[in-house]
């Protein structure tokens, strides 16, 4: 066990704290007592004394010198494109070997292993499979071996579905499809294992690595103490959110809706590609907003709540159906990372909270 | 119908691969045999075999299955399959001889995983049961694999050789994959290439003294306080209790129905299950891990149409029960005539598949669920394995090592997709009623008999103290072929 003067001693930089995992790990580093610095681009360098911000650009050099400076553990939870993931994680990794950092914690993906089935652990191969998110996941993965080779003690995650409140893809997303009504149950083609991993339960994972005595350059596979399907996924957050049953989709519909999906999602992305006269044009995904409850809706909110309510084609075809489970086994072993929060409970938090935002909407 | 003498006849119990290499050798000593078979006589579809190329024509009924209660695990998929001629149609046709390291490497581990058992004493069957299913594949023995005796002996072509090449220096062999070759124009109803009961007991069934009985679901052996009298099953199509009477009882259920008949085969001698006196029944269940995948080959590289088989890497230099073997399939772009009109000779799509090993464990086991029975009131078999990272590690440095020769060759290995399978899934069970020279960590003596009940023996894979990375197929039938003849002389000599 550690004291608490050496844990009071720790002091962590959050490289991307502003996000939905970020939030949560500079909020809970810092209950743990650990002395938090965190980086967001956009942030300006205020201090409120248990967490000190500093603007830091990941593809800068210089700014991430400056933000690693001093940290004796670095938590890297950025995410971009490829060439920030990437050249982010380079320029961590040349930072945290620079400044002699302690250790360095990478959240990764559990999308590193492409669309193998059954069950993985750590040794599964990393397949490159033309998806740019993973891709760049595994080049990132790549360029932390290779720190590690250097001397850098840095240690890799690999979560799946991250979900918890604040979670835009898996809470606030599904949670809008379901509240659309215009959501179902995908029948056979949601039969595949949704690997549930609850943010806090992550954060605990994350904090075990700073101190568990693990040789540098290991990757771990989290997950929550409980595999459920997709389909239960929807079902059990459909419940939650107080919502009548779910329909079953047969497959014939389950794919026509996917293909009707297309066509929003098209005029979307080309929307964002068009120049607009009205606003700049931001740098990434504008933020997923919780809808209002149907019953506060506008006809315009309704409508385009349908069109969005639709699975996207990729995931009908490669996730939802496709079994597999990503052992954390030894992370239990070396991490003694135990889980806490059931998928039950989790869905209960995550509803709660989504509910929550609907009322203050 | 019944015209053998019970006093004389053995009872041989199931009809796969096992049970048939058993019955052939007692037969062949004039040993009569009744077989029972618990599966029906269902025709479940139909294969064509035509000018050596196969020709497959929908299953039309799916096999039945005795459903397996999965502990610890909730993904692992146990398969024990109702059919006339057993697991035997699932098979791909691989047949692998174990090695002689493979009988002793498990005495490196630990005094449990000795064999009572040589590879010397094996080979004499091993040749009886080639020259029976008739093999093609290579006929050198290589590093990590004894030469089968081949009809009709292949090699890779010319430019895999570089790739062989490179597994060579790192002391692996990469051969044609033997396999079981069959006749050139074939036609059965079993719906699949192999099936032991149409292509191996049909040909000697119609020689006397051989009975099937189809439809006999064995429940229990029993014991009388001194040895075994009777096999009680129940008969499917009068849905009515039997019994059945015999000199010896062979048992060839398959590696979880075997100890599932004797767990549930109790006395007040033997509470746990016939001859459990020491615990060992049902302890030290194992399948092999399994991974797949498929690699895109930057050059391409000719077509396969069998296959290739990348054996182990040697005994000395890995740990022991600790190997994987790639087997390795050009990927099929069309059947047949088509493949070949379309001369397409080259190929950049490969398929793997891998078999590793695992250390058996007294903890992972088979037992009789207390709520749980089948239509009959049998007891349904709970099973809890679990895979170690040991395990998955010996597959993925065997991985590596593959992609690596291909990448020495020169072909940019990609690999594209990739399964690691729950336990279960390679169907390659074994050892839960398992032979050893102490009844302490065994249940059957060298000769495959009870050490508390010698008229009973057990010949297929629940045998087996350990199972190397090999398919189990070959290796089953031989021991039950060797197992069938001693039986034969035990009885003739008596």
């Amino acid at each position: 066990m550690v004291s608490p003067e050496s844990i009071k001693a720790e002091s962590v930089t959050i490289v991307g704290g502003s996000g939905f995992v970020g939030s949560r790990l500079v909020a809970s580093f810092g209950a743990r007592g650990f002395r938090v610095r965190a980086t967001s681009r956009r942030a300006r360098a205020t201090g409120d004394g248990a967490v000190e911000w500093v603007g830091c650009d990941v593809l800068d050099r210089e700014s991430v010198r400056e933000a690693v400076r001093g940290a004796t553990v670095v938590v890297s939870s950025f995410i971009g494109d490829r060439r920030t993931q990437v050249e982010g994680t380079r320029n961590l990794c040349d930072a945290a070997l620079a400044e002699g950092t302690r250790r360095v914690l990478h959240l990764s993906t559990a999308s590193v292993y492409g669309s193998a089935t059954g069950q993985l652990d750590e040794t599964a191969p990393l397949l490159r499979q033309g998806w740019q998110y993973a891709d760049s996941k595994i080049e990132a993965e790549e360029v932390c071996a290779d720190a590690a080779r250097r001397g850098l003690h840095v240690t890799v995650f690999r979560p799946s579905v991250v979900y918890g409140p604040g979670s835009e893809t898996w809470v606030v997303e599904i949670g809008n499809w379901l509240s659309s009504g215009f959501w179902g149950s995908l029948g056979k083609l949601g039969e595949g294992t949704c690997n549930l991993i609850y943010v806090d339960d992550l954060v605990a994972a994350l904090a075990l690595a700073v101190d568990a005595p693990i040789p540098a350059g290991e990757a771990f596979n989290v997950n929550g103490p409980d595999t459920v399907t997709w389909n239960e996924f929807f079902e059990l957050m459909n419940e939650e959110l107080g919502l009548p049953p779910l329909r079953t989709w047969s497959r014939a519909e389950t794919v026509a809706r996917a293909g009707f999906g297309l066509l929003p999602r098209a005029a979307k992305a080309l929307a964002r590609r068009l120049p607009s006269p009205k606003r700049e044009p931001a740098p990434g995904r504008p933020p997923l907003r919780v809808l209002a409850p149907t019953d506060r809706r506008s006809s315009r909110e309704r409508l385009v709540s349908l069109l969005r309510a639709t699975p996207r084609l990729q995931n009908v075809r490669g996730q939802y159906p496709r079994r597999v489970v990503y052992l954390d086994d030894k992370a239990r072993r070396l991490l003694a990372y135990r889980p806490e929060v059931a998928a039950q409970e989790g869905i209960r938090r995550s509803a709660a909270w989504y509910r929550a935002e609907q009322e203050a909407t | 119908m019944n015209d053998i003498a019970d006093d004389r006849r053995v009872i041989v119990v199931g009809s796969g691969l096992a049970g048939a290499a058993a019955a052939e050798a007692l037969l062949a000593q004039g040993i009569p045999v009744t077989m029972l078979e618990s599966a029906d006589r269902s025709r479940p579809g139909l294969h064509l075999r035509l000018s050596g190329e196969d020709f497959f024509v929908p299953t039309l009924k799916r096999h039945d299955m005795v459903p397996c209660i999965s502990r610890d695990d909730s993904s692992a998929v146990w398969q024990t399959t109702l059919a006339l001629g057993g697991l035997s149609n699932y098979w791909t046709l691989q047949v692998v001889r174990f090695q002689a390291d493979d009988f002793t490497e498990g005495e490196r581990v630990d005094e449990r995983y000795v064999w009572p058992l040589r590879y010397d004493e094996l080979v004499p069957y091993y040749e009886r049961i080639e020259h029976i299913l008739d093999v093609l594949g290579s006929d050198k023995t290589v590093a990590g694999l004894p030469a089968c005796r081949v009809t009709e002996p292949r090699s890779l072509p010319e430019d895999w050789g570089a790739v062989a090449q490179g597994a060579e220096r790192g002391g692996q062999a990469l051969v044609h994959r033997p396999v079981v070759r069959g006749r050139r124009f074939a036609a059965s109803e079993s719906g699949t290439a192999y099936n032991s009961y149409v292509h191996l007991i049909r040909r000697f069934a119609k020689r006397a003294p051989f009975r099937l009985v189809t439809g006999a679901h064995v429940s229990h052996l029993e014991w009388d306080g001194r040895r075994v009298t009777q096999a009680v099953y129940f008969d499917r199509g009068t849905a009515t209790l039997r019994r059945i009477a015999g000199r010896a009882f062979v048992l060839a259920a398959g590696p979880i129905g075997s100890p599932r008949i004797l767990l549930n085969s109790t006395s007040s001698d033997f509470p746990q299950g016939l001859g459990n006196a020491e615990g060992v029944l049902g302890a030290y269940f194992h399948d092999h891990p399994k991974a797949g995948g498929s690699i895109r080959l930057g050059k391409p590289l000719s077509r396969l149409r069998i296959g290739a088989y990348l054996a182990r890497p040697p005994h000395a230099a890995s740990p022991p029960l600790m190997a994987a073997a790639c087997t390795i399939q050009s990927v099929k772009l069309a059947r047949g005539l088509l493949r070949r009109s379309l001369a397409l000779r080259k190929t950049t799509g490969i398929n793997f598949w891998q078999f590793g090993t695992m250390i058996p464990k007294e903890q992972h086991r088979i037992t009789l669920s207390t709520t749980e029975r089948d239509e009959f009131g049998v007891p349904l078999p709970e099973i809890g394995v679990r895979f170690d990272e040991d395990a998955r590690r010996a597959l993925a440095t065997a991985r590596e090592r593959m992609l690596q020769y291909f990448d020495d060759a020169g072909c940019a290995p990609t690999m594209t997709s990739f399964a690691q399978e729950p336990p279960g899934a390679a169907v390659h069970y074994g050892g839960a009623a398992r032979m050893h020279a102490s009844p302490r960590y065994g249940m059957l003596d060298a000769r495959h008999r009870l050490h508390a009940a010698p008229n009973v023996l057990v010949v297929d894979a629940s045998c087996w103290p350990t199972t190397p990375e090999k398919n189990p197929t070959l290796t089953i039938m031989a021991m039950a072929s060797r197992a069938g003849e001693l039986l034969a002389g035990d009885l003739r000599a008596s």
